[in-house]
Formats: structure tokens, sequence, C-alpha cells
């Protein structure tokens, strides 16, 4: 857009003057634009020069009278934004700001959630002028909600959910209301879902039927046998089969059949024989397939039903050697099994040492804060601690002094820190190669997570790990250690 | 952690750096030297010949160093004289965190660098130091670069009165055969004519016309006429101040050949100097057609009665690759600041500097000030200034189409966009600092109901 300009009256009497100069200015600039002498005679500033000298007079008074005497014109469709929004907490401090802008350069959602749901969980909030939300909030607070909506052009009002305010509530809000309505009025949110889900895009769609699992009871059986036999969307039916399934209706099914006739019965362990059930050893990789594709949409009381087994014998019974064996296994128990029936095997997994933190992952919506806290030590202490991201993604940010203890004293921890020292003590010598530089710099991610975990007590105690191993303490290493423990102390 | 002189010597690397090091040891030249908490890492910032200080630092864990001089030789004269003035006088180094840039060092050093060999061949800190003394003065000599140097100067004021009649020729021409002519090729004419100025010894206005294509075509295109002829017009003003090049006005003169140097506008006792509180506004980076990168400062005065403005330019090769800036927008600091002589004191240089014990406002501006009158009535002391700093009241910004505007009560700017964020378009601007060039406005830092906000970060 061209910007227009208007003449500015500020000097009253001569704005004649003023004005037959813009004029003759605006004449000359077309004549000069094609080429050509412009006609100077008169002009004051020309000063009654004629030919090359007179157009360079006037080309100066042309070069700083449009800054002079004109001011910019105001557009007609001039549009302001809304004002961001008042910040649900307080803000993170200005000496701060400097450091959470240099980790949020880390171009990796691990970090940004890990860092933003530390910064929650003390009670802070990220500048706006540092970080705005994605539109997609999962794993963000809900405190970021009114952010999100600002930037998607919406505004700052908190409607409370229902038929008619639903489509005015922005999707991470929305999903936010409607979980919270599940807990409280579960057969209100049903025929919510019932009048309003059908209008919704399938990955929306699956996250609200996704909350059904608070207060699941038969008063759902009717809505999520319609939705097993007529959503759109697969991965829906999917969901809805799984939860008749947790409610104990069974049918009969061939897949089940099928799936069965791949499955053998032996015993393990040399004192105690035990029945162990598992998929027959001899399966061709087309079997294999097969096999693991059956698991994906048979229901657990349907397989035992076709083994002639109850749910708690399937569970105790079905082996619990590593991926890929137990997986699809797993991952059919976690979709359609009884809490107590899952937690049957998943105890087994955790006693065979096979449990991970992505599977734990999968249970989390079948446990409470407590319990799955409970869950995380016990696999911190038994040794199954490989991946700090699976940890985070489990627990969230801030994890407190328990698991914070539980991580330090981990093998995984103690591991990390003396291979690293090897690798600093080799860079010290000269002699330092593309391994030691690989492990230092997967090193600085590790603690860059568990610095989003732990404590600030703990972070001060892992501040002290690394001096003694041989980092610098002003080693950028140290920056998220460093940010969690003034984070504790931060006025805002 | 100790450090003798004979490790010093071992890193140095050649005899002449040592010497030249040994100069650097004045506490004049050091307004910041740090020891850190354990003793390990000792940084500072040196005066060089330019405005910005070159940020030191030095591990003395293993005498690893680095600087933000454009230096080639490692450990460069700056690390040496640091290093030096730590084994003199450790108790010189106040204590002090370790600031972002040393850490951000640390950190890009432990990905890369190896521990740094001793350099070869015999080096004395003692012979340096003979070296260092100045030889007796010879008046003979003296007079004969005196009379030299009238007569380069007798020289250069011919060649720069010449190349300006060519300068206003080639305007006469363009205006002749057509501007629309001129845009089309503005870039391959305006460097013939640059380069023509370069030959008569006006550097700094053949870089004025090298910038001309990239100032007017960042513009709108029905913007471009009137940008083009501001530009040109001008430069016929530039060439009428200079006349005959007897007696130019001293801003004339460092338009043409480019500013003195610090030494000797610091020496100038006429040189208006302010001393007060200043917050970096702005550094911006901007590579010029002669290879180099001009690095721009924007200070704020905070209090006083002073220019309300300081710039401070620094050029350095761009081949060096990005330097650390020795400011970070935001940063206060109380300053003596003595400005170029000029009757609009803009570009400065720092003498002296020291923290500041509080943070303070921006000083505040009338709500309803003509916002532009600064410009217009600088351009009446100075009209060839291209673009100005400006403190503008009260507003938000507001979108017209994709344009966008800076919106007051009573006045409205367009904005070079570029470099805003989205979110300042939701904040209610209390006071805003641009850079206006007579077309659109330049978004420095605002101070805003959230805050303060800086374009740079």
């Amino acid at each position: 857009m061209r910007t227009c300009w208007q003449l500015r009256p500020i000097w009253g009497g001569i704005t004649r003057m003023v004005e037959a100069t813009f004029a003759k200015l605006e004449e000359a600039k077309l004549r000069w634009m094609s080429g050509g002498v412009v006609d100077a005679t008169g002009n004051a500033f020309a000063s009654g020069d004629t030919g090359p000298e007179a157009q360079l007079r006037l080309l100066a008074l042309a070069g700083v009278f449009r800054h002079t005497c004109l001011r910019p014109q105001e557009p007609g469709n001039l549009k302001q934004m809304l004002l961001l929004p008042e910040p649900a907490l307080p803000l993170l401090s200005e000496v701060m700001r400097p450091a959470f802008r240099q980790m949020m350069q880390q171009q990796d959602r691990s970090v940004w959630q890990g860092l933003i749901g530390l910064m929650a969980a003390r009670g802070y909030m990220a500048h706006p002028f540092d970080w705005l939300p994605p539109q997609d909030l999962t794993g963000y607070p809900e405190a970021y909600i009114p952010s999100a909506k600002w930037k998607a052009g919406m505004g700052d009002a908190k409607p409370t959910l229902t038929a008619e305010t639903w489509d005015d509530m922005y999707p991470a809000e929305r999903r936010g209301a409607f979980a919270a309505l599940r807990k409280s009025d579960p057969a209100a949110a049903r025929t919510l879902m019932e009048e309003q889900g059908g209008n919704l895009p399938a990955e929306e769609r699956l996250m609200l039927v996704a909350t059904f699992s608070n207060g699941l009871s038969v008063d759902d059986q009717p809505y999520l046998e319609k939705l097993a036999r007529s959503d759109r969307s697969a991965k829906v039916n999917a969901k809805a089969v799984g939860y008749l399934a947790r409610l104990g209706v069974v049918t009969d099914d061939a897949d089940a059949r099928e799936l069965a006739d791949f499955i053998e019965t032996s015993t393990s362990g040399l004192l105690r024989r035990r029945k162990a059930i598992g998929l027959r050893k001899k399966l061709n990789e087309t079997q294999k397939k097969r096999a693991y594709s059956l698991f994906e949409t048979v229901t657990l009381p349907q397989l035992a039903t076709a083994l002639s087994m109850s749910n708690d014998e399937v569970a105790a019974s079905y082996v619990t050697e590593p991926r890929p064996i137990m997986a699809p296994f797993f991952d059919m128990c976690v979709r359609s099994a009884p809490t107590a029936i899952l937690m049957i095997y998943w105890e087994r997994l955790r006693t065979d040492g096979v449990a991970q933190f992505s599977m734990l992952a999968d249970l989390a919506d079948r446990l409470d804060r407590d319990q799955t806290l409970a869950e995380v030590k016990r696999l911190i202490d038994t040794g199954r601690l490989t991946d700090l991201r699976d940890m985070l993604f489990v627990t969230g940010a801030d994890v407190g002094p328990t698991i914070s203890d539980a991580l330090l004293k981990a093998g995984y921890y103690k591991k990390k820190l003396s291979e690293v020292e090897a690798a600093l003590a080799k860079r010290a010598k000269g002699d330092g190669d593309y391994q030691s530089t690989h492990l230092i710099n997967q090193f600085e991610a590790f603690i860059t997570i568990l610095a989003f975990l732990v404590t600030a007590n703990h972070a001060r105690a892992i501040l002290a790990d690394l001096e003694d191993v041989g980092f610098h303490a002003a080693d950028p290493l140290f920056r998220p250690l460093k940010f969690n423990i003034d984070l504790e102390g931060s006025s805002p | 952690m100790s450090l003798t002189t004979a490790a010093i010597e071992n890193v140095a690397p050649d005899q002449a750096s040592l010497k030249a090091a040994s100069k650097l040891l004045s506490p004049a030249k050091w307004p910041e030297r740090v020891v850190s908490a354990d003793g390990t890492l000792i940084w500072g910032a040196c005066q060089g010949s330019g405005a910005n200080p070159y940020l030191v630092v030095v591990d003395l864990r293993d005498l690893g160093t680095k600087c933000s001089c454009p230096s080639r030789k490692f450990p460069c004269k700056h690390a040496l004289g640091l290093m030096l003035q730590f084994s003199e006088s450790a108790g010189d180094f106040g204590p002090g965190d370790v600031p972002e840039w040393v850490t951000d060092w640390l950190g890009r050093r432990r990905k890369t660098a190896t521990a740094p060999t001793a350099a070869s061949g015999s080096k004395s800190l003692a012979a340096a130091q003979v070296g260092a003394t100045e030889p007796p003065v010879n008046p003979k000599a003296e007079a004969r670069k005196a009379a030299a140097a009238v007569k380069r100067a007798a020289t250069t004021q011919t060649a720069i009165t010449d190349g300006l009649a060519e300068m206003e020729g080639w305007i006469s021409d363009q205006l002749r055969t057509g501007l629309s002519e001129l845009l089309n090729d503005i870039t391959a004419r305006c460097r013939r004519i640059a380069s023509r100025l370069v030959d008569a010894k006006a550097g700094a206005l053949a870089e004025r016309i090298d910038g001309i294509p990239s100032r007017v075509l960042a513009l709108p295109t029905k913007d471009r006429p009137d940008a083009l002829i501001a530009e040109l017009g001008k430069l016929i003003i530039i060439s009428r101040a200079w006349g005959n090049g007897d007696a130019p006005d001293p801003s004339v003169r460092r338009v043409i050949t480019g500013a003195e140097n610090r030494d000797v506008l610091l020496a100038d006792p006429s040189s208006l100097r302010h001393t007060g509180g200043w917050e970096v506004l702005a550094s911006r980076d901007e590579t010029r057609r002669d290879g180099l990168i001009a690095r721009s400062t924007w200070l704020i005065a905070l209090n006083g009665d002073g220019p309300q403005f300081a710039l401070l330019q620094d050029f350095f090769p761009a081949s060096m690759g990005k330097q650390g800036a020795a400011f970070t927008p935001g940063d206060q600091f109380q300053a003596t600041v003595v400005f170029y002589a000029s009757r609009y004191p803009l570009r400065a240089q720092i003498v002296e500097r020291r923290p500041v014990e509080q943070q303070q406002d921006w000083p505040e501006i009338a709500a309803h000030a003509d916002t532009l009158g600064r410009f217009s009535r600088a351009l009446v002391d100075e009209p060839w200034l291209t673009e100005l700093p400006i403190l503008l009241p009260a507003g938000r910004l507001a979108m017209s189409g994709k344009s966008l505007w800076w919106q007051g009560e009573d006045t409205v700017l367009p904005l070079a966009s570029e470099r805003i964020e989205n979110t300042v378009l939701g904040a209610e601007l209390y006071q805003s600092a641009v850079l206006w060039n007579g077309h659109n406005a330049n978004l420095l830092a605002a101070q805003t109901n959230l805050g303060r906000y800086h374009a740079d970060g």
C-alpha cells in the first residue's frame, strides 16, 4: 500500500505558499520520472536560474520538502488488535527472561514443554513477548489458553460449556471444559457429545471420547455401541469397542477366534511350573503380521472367550518377553481391559524387568497422580529408566523430592556422569574424538530434561556433581539447572 | 589461579604481539576487568579504536582465549594484555558473575576446541617492554610530516570538489534521461558514480550512494520516486554545503570523507560531553557493499538536558563472521559520552562507563507533541540527515491490510515491519523509540503495559 501524505499547516500564514510548492514539486516529480526539464520560472528557490542549475536547486528543495512539510495520512482501514489477555499467572521476572529465551531457541518440543511446565509448576508464565503457545496446546498448561485464543484472534471471554457455546470455544479450552464436565457430570457430558461431537474433526472427537475413561459406566453403553458401529473414524470405533469391553460387553468375534488360533499354551519356570500363553513360535512372517493386526481390533474379553479362559487368567499367563512379543498384547489390554486386569499384566511386566516409561504413559489415564508417581519410582528403582523424555512425558515437570531423590540415586544418572567424566578427561588431554564430543552433547540434552524434572535442591546437587566431573561453573550446560534454582526464589 | 609471565610468553604468537600487548597495560584502557568466583576465568572490556569496546576472556586453566577484535593472531594483543595485567596485579580484577557471552563461549569451546599449544619462536616480555619506549622526537622530521599532511589535505580537497562536481553532473543526467530509467538500473548506476567518488577520496559519500538502492527498493513501489528524489536532493545539498571545501561544516566533512578517529575526537576540548544514565535501545548490523559490517548501537539518555539519543558506530570486515556485541538491548549504565561536532549531535563515543545502581525509566514526553517535528527541525540544521531516532508518545500498533502502523492520539506513522513480532500488536505502548527516515519508522524499543519491548530481543 502506498503511504498517503498530507500537508501539515505548521506555518500559519504561509500555508498557501507551501501548498503551491507542493503542487509544483508533484508536477516536477512527474516530469523528472519520465525525463526532461521542469519549468522553474517563478520558483523562489531556483532564484531565477535556468538550465541544469535550476533543476538541481529545485531537486534540493524537493529533497527536504516532504520530510519537513508533510505528514503521513491515516489510512481509512486502520485496525488495532485486541489487547493481550491478563496473564493467568505472574510473568517470569525480567532477569530470568534472557535465560528463558536462550533455552527456547532449541527446536525441541520436549524442551519447550518441560520448561513451560516447570515454570507453571512453580507458578509462573512466560512473557508473551518471549513466547506464545502453539495452536495445539497439547502438553502445555491451561494457563496459556487465553494467549492461544488471542493469537487465534478470539476474545478473552470464558464461556461455560453448553450446546450454545460449544462452537465459540477454543479447542483446547473446550477439551479442558469437557474433561471437567465428564468428571463432575458424566451423563451431561455424554449428552453434549451426542449432540455436538459429530461435527468435530476425527482427532478432536477421539480426544473427547478418550475422556469417557472418567466415570465409565453402563449408561454409556448405547452411545459407545453407536460409535463402535457407525463413527466415521476407525480410531474412534476402536476406542469405543475398547470401552465396551471394559464394561464387560463381550461379543462373539471371528477375529478373536482367528487370533486364538495363533496362540499356544506352554509351561514356564523350573521349580514352579506355570502356564504361559503366547504367539506360536513357528509362525511365519505373514502370520505374525496378521496376528499383530488382529491384536489392534480384538478386545481382551473377546480373546479370553476364544481361549476359554478368564480375563485374569489371560493377563496372568501371557508371556512378558520384551518387544515386540508383548507389545501388541499390552496395547490390547490398554485399549480394552478393565483397569484391574491391565494392572495384573503391568505388574508382571515390571517384575520381569521389561516395563518401560513409554508404556506407563499409556496407563496414565487409568491412574491418579500419586499412583503414577509410585509406578515411576518403582521403574527408576528397578533400573528401567532409559530415556528422561519418556519420563517427562508421563510425569510432567517438577516431580517433587521423592522422585528427584530416586533420579539422582539411579544407576542411569551415575553411569551418565562417569561416561561424561571420561569424555571430558579425554578432551582435556587433547585426544577428544568424535565419540566423546557426541557423548558430551548428548549429556547436555540429558541434563536439560533432568533440570525440568527435579526440585531446586536437587538441581543444586546436580550442579555440584557436574563441577566434580570437570565442567566449569559457567558452562552453558548449567543454564537450565540454574534456571530451576532461580525460579524457586524468583519474584515477578 | 596464578599466571606467570613465562606462561604468557609461551602462548604469545610472536614478539610483535607481546610488544603490542605491553602498550595496553594502562587501566584507563580497561573499563572492566573481572575474575570469576572460582578464579579460573578472567574477562574484561578493552577500549580500542572503535565505539564499542572489545570483549576479552581468558580461561586460566589452559589459557584459551576469545576476543571480539578483528585480529587474526591468536591469542590477540588484547587477550595477552589482559593476561599480563592479571599476572602483575590480580588484585585489580574485581569479582563478578560470569556474563552470558562468556558462558556461550565456554559452551562453544567445549564442543570444538582443544587445548592451545605453545607458539614457536623465542619471545620475551622484557624485550617487548624495552621496545615499547617511544623514540625521541626529531623536529625536522616532524616538520616534514606536517608539511606533507598539509599538501595531502589540499590534494584531497581538490579531488573531493572535482568529484562532487562530477556527481552533480551525474544527477543532472539522471533527471534529463528520467528517474524511471534510474530506478530500473539503480544498483549499477549508483555503483558507477560511487566508484568515482571513492577515487575522489569521498569514501563516506560513496558508501551513502551505494546504499541508495537498498533504501529505496525496500519501500513500496509507489513510494520509491519520492524516496529517490529525497536521496538525490540531499546529495545536491551536501555538495553545495561543501562548496570548494575551504570551510565545510564538520558534519558535512564527515558525511563526505568519514568520521575522525576516536583519539582525535577525545583530544578535542570543544567536543560536547554528556554524563548521565543511558539505555541501549538496539544494536544492528548492516553489511555494506565494501565488505564491511556497520554496527550501529542506539542509546537513549535517561536524564540530563543533553542530547536525547546517541549513536555508536563501528565497522569490521564481514569475513570475520558474526561478532559478539558489546551491548545488549535494555542494558543501562552511567557513562560520559562525547559527541562528534555537529549542529545536531548524535554520533558519539563512550569515554567512560560504569554500572547503574538502579534501573531508570525513559524521560517523559508530552502527549500531543508534533512527533515528527523533531525530524523537521533537525533537517533545518542538517538537511542531509537520512534518519533520526524519535521518541513517540502513547499509542498502539495497528494494521492496514498487510502494512503495519503506529497510531497515536493525533498522529500515525507507517512502520517497517520486518523485525516486529505480532505480540506487540496486543500491547499498549506507553512510549516508543523509532528510527524515522522520512518514509517509515523502524521500531527499536518500547515501554508497554507488559514491560520493556526490544525489537532486537
